[in-house]
């Protein structure tokens, strides 16, 4: 039973209750006297927007490393994925994120599957993309790298402020919406030359060897499901993988393969960095010049062209780029500020203009596809990376205006752009104006 | 509702449950007290004061608006004399600590954030449409669930956007409640506690076999322990809740409960259409849930355990375990992870701050509903779980009670049955 003490507890208990309860009724404000008014929901303008189909695609061409060698756009099933700034985050400091372009429909869309996420907070799973480094897609998931601080904020917390740095490498699969993270990692990890290939994901990493006490950027393999890593103990880069062979080019360029399947390493095919395989063999760079090899590495053939600084294989050309002009453009002195008004703290400087020129993959009918045209009073694209699929070139570009006043080329920031070139028509097409905005 | 009482009374009767109880709320109190004068300090303007301005703008808008237009002239006009180093005036009209400018910020930016919430709201709604449109073009089937899942955000939103009714006022309060979960420990440990009383209890002074033996000792009295475990559970919950509550109203006072809850921090984006009040009772509702929850599991584990240690154990590490995957860092969790837990329910906001849902059998269905069914469902699992071994097993036999019963009855032979 309880005693008189507890009883008058109870009680106490009982009006500090209705006294709390109380204060919900009395110290709340009054009604609301005017009220927000947001009208109608009107979808919003279509963007005018025009495919063609082409018979040109990527089937059958496998790259070096990941779905495309050496370009900030891969492609995956016909559809294009770049990062770009966060136009969902309408603050100056907004991050990066990881767009998904449809040629064929004209649509970006985020690759975080949440239309309300702002992908601006640590729950988005692209928060903290590292722009600098390569993303892969393979088997319907994102491999990419993160790095970000992450800082309690939230309000009422014990040790509020507390920050930690998150470094990863995690897989975000595109149908399911999952994030797992495959593993940490710090920006010294953050190599170049990863390959996946049929879940297990290829790469180099400093690994300390216990014997010699040395570091070394062994090449290493995880499997994406167990996550188990296998260290094989030797400093070769994984350059692309088809058939069951994972191709490696050793420090000294000769050329070793991975059997995926019983994970021996062999002598491999060629004598250098091979950068696509397609059904005829192999066509790589050497010297800035385009040769190609038959698929035993045998028989090297020089393409007939040189001076090359890009090139993009497609099942039927070689898009290659060479540069053959220059432009004087204004940037700043060293140590001044890119797009800054003052422009007395610059100076001129001189770029080279890439053109764009393709051929049959034999090396045969030689084209000029595109020459950036640079006119007095005029802005012009300069291309950079670019990806192919059927007639159109997908590029991404640095952006110029011309100043009238000081008779000179200035940088448009931000200064890359994600534009379409209608190799047929001439066309530009702007797929986001502003480096990231739709 | 006899028995209930005699569990009460039993329950209320343990001085350690009282004491622990009592250190817990004033804890809390002291707390929630310390929380919310650490927040009034980065207040830009005391809300009261504020909440005078915003009634000021409310009554005479247009009075506000010239008062507004002559301050920037001022400012304008001082720039362009060659002001010093661009000073700003500082008038004070409406108080005379706190300079004009301050008040006009705190007026623009509520303002433009209750303003372009319609905009903030067909952002979203066009991002899920743009990402159905390519579904559709993707062949993906419209019975999948990230199809449905995309035309639900489409549909809560635009429900939202049409039937979200924001007032113009000074939020106060109610954003520096919810933002405090503290309080959701010193309910659960609390809980704890009185669960894990009911039975150990009993098995330690081992009259457990003399109450089994009784006409109504094993299905009514099961009843009756979970009957009033969960309406302690409750009372501790509302009691810690309101309490807390009854301190933030001391010290920032509340805003209109009636107001839509996209009003408060960290809801702009809630897909739900209703107030502050509403969304305080839900919140209640969840602190209550989670509280039986947990004190119903702690309770059928006593019954396996038959040890008062080992079922606290046993609760402390369903409170531990909770508040690590609540507070994870969030690039190492799925979202399922991290919001299927007590303590993030108790919390609530971070199930309510944007429309998320559960794939179950293909058909999204939002976290709230989805975590209250299963609380409620593995409630009442769990409850049968505890009556049914409460009644079915010889408990006195397995936990060796009729040992300590016949010991505590000297004289007697046999066991405890025997004795009686």
């Amino acid at each position: 039973m309880p005693t008189l003490f507890r009883k008058r507890i109870i009680k106490k208990f009982v009006l500090f209750v209705l006294a709390a309860a109380a204060l919900l009724l009395c110290s709340c404000s009054g009604d609301l006297e005017y009220f927000y008014d947001y009208g109608e929901y009107t979808p919003g303008d279509v963007q005018m927007f025009t495919y063609e189909e082409n018979g040109d695609g990527v089937d059958g061409i496998v790259p070096l490393g990941r779905i495309n060698a050496q370009t900030s756009i891969a492609v995956y099933n016909d559809e294009l994925y770049f990062i770009a700034k966060n136009d969902a985050d309408k603050s100056v400091s907004a991050g990066y994120t990881l767009y998904r372009y449809n040629p064929k429909t004209g649509n970006i869309t985020y690759v975080c599957a949440d239309p309300t996420c702002t992908h601006s907070t640590y729950d988005c799973p692209f928060y903290g993309i590292v722009t600098s480094c390569e993303f892969y897609i393979a088997d319907d998931s994102v491999y990419y790298w993160q790095q970000y601080t992450y800082i309690n904020d939230r309000p009422g917390e014990l040790e509020p402020n507390d920050s930690t740095e998150i470094s990863c490498f995690p897989e975000y699969n595109m149908k399911t919406g999952t994030y797992k993270n495959l593993r940490d990692t710090d920006s010294s990890s953050q190599t170049a030359g990863m390959v996946i290939y049929n879940g297990v994901c290829y790469y180099n990493d400093y690994v300390k060897d216990e014997k010699t006490d040395e570091w070394h950027d062994y090449f290493c393999s995880q499997d994406t499901k167990t996550g188990k890593i296998t260290e094989y103990g030797v400093e070769y880069t994984p350059d692309m993988a088809f058939d069951g062979k994972l191709l490696l080019s050793a420090p000294d360029d000769s050329m070793y393969y991975l059997d995926t399947d019983t994970g021996e390493i062999h002598d491999g095919i060629g004598e250098s960095c091979l950068y696509y395989k397609t059904d005829d063999g192999f066509i790589y760079i050497n010297d800035r010049e385009l040769k190609s090899c038959a698929p035993d590495g045998s028989g090297e053939k020089d393409l007939g062209v040189s001076g090359i600084s890009y090139f993009y294989v497609t099942e039927n050309y070689i898009y290659y780029t060479v540069q053959e002009d220059t432009v004087m453009i204004r940037v700043p002195k060293s140590g001044g500020i890119y797009g800054s008004s003052d422009k007395t703290s610059h100076q001129l400087k001189s770029v080279d203009v890439p053109t764009i020129y393709r051929m049959k993959r034999d090396g045969s009918e030689k084209t000029e596809i595109w020459r950036p045209d640079i006119e007095e009073n005029s802005s012009f694209f300069l291309p950079e990376d670019f990806v192919v699929l059927g007639r159109y070139i997908y590029c991404d570009c640095t952006s110029y205006d011309y100043d009238e006043e000081y008779d000179v080329w200035d940088i448009v920031y931000p200064s890359h752009r994600f534009i379409r070139y209608d190799t047929e028509t001439g066309e530009i097409y702007r797929i986001n104006p502003e480096g990231g905005e739709k | 509702m006899k028995y209930v009482c005699f569990e009460l009374r039993k329950i209320f009767g343990a001085k350690y449950v009282w004491m622990i109880a009592a250190a817990m709320l004033a804890l809390n109190c002291a707390l929630a007290l310390y929380t919310a004068n650490e927040t009034k300090k980065n207040e830009m303007i005391p809300s009261d004061v504020a909440v005078d301005f915003f009634r000021l703008c409310a009554d005479d808008p247009d009075a506000i608006r010239e008062n507004y237009l002559a301050f920037m002239k001022n400012i304008a006009g001082q720039q362009a004399g060659g002001g010093e180093g661009g000073e700003t005036p500082t008038s004070n009209t409406y108080s005379d600590t706190y300079p004009d400018m301050l008040f006009y910020s705190l007026l623009n930016s509520t303002d433009t954030s209750f303003r372009t919430y319609g905009d903030d709201i067909e952002d979203v709604i066009k991002t899920a449409e743009t990402n159905l449109h390519e579904l559709d073009f993707a062949g993906t089937p419209h019975e999948s669930y990230a199809y449905r899942n995309q035309s639900e955000v489409v549909r809560a939103y635009t429900e939202a956007r049409k039937n979200v009714r924001i007032g113009f006022e000074y939020p106060h309060g109610w954003g520096e409640y919810f933002a405090y979960d503290a309080v959701n420990i010193f309910i659960l440990i609390v809980t704890l506690t009185a669960a894990s009383t009911v039975f150990t209890s009993e098995l330690g002074a081992g009259i457990l076999p003399v109450i089994k033996a009784a006409r109504r000792g094993r299905g009514t009295t099961a009843a009756a322990k979970i009957a009033a475990l969960t309406a302690v559970s409750a009372a501790v919950a509302l009691i810690f809740a309101l309490s807390t509550f009854a301190i933030f109203g001391i010290s920032f006072g509340y805003s209109s409960p009636y107001n839509a809850i996209q009003v408060i921090n960290g809801h702009r984006l809630d897909p739900h259409v209703i107030s502050v009040g509403e969304y305080f009772a839900v919140t209640l509702l969840l602190q209550v849930l989670s509280a039986v929850l947990l004190s119903l599991s702690v309770l059928a584990v006593s019954v396996v355990f038959g040890h008062f240690a080992a079922t606290y154990v046993f609760g402390l590490g369903v409170i531990g375990v909770s508040f690590l995957l609540n507070g994870i860092f969030y690039n190492h969790a799925n979202a399922a992870v991290r919001y299927f837990n007590i303590i993030s329910t108790m919390n609530a906001d971070g199930l309510f701050e944007r429309y998320r849902s559960v794939n179950v059998f293909g058909f999204p269905v939002e976290y709230p509903i989805f975590i209250a069914a299963v609380f409620l469902l593995l409630s009442v699992l769990l409850a049968a779980v505890f009556a049914l071994v409460y009644s079915r097993a010889s408990s006195a036999e397995r936990f060796g009670a009729h040992r300590t019963l016949g010991r505590r009855l000297p004289g007697k032979k046999g066991g405890a049955g025997e004795g009686i």
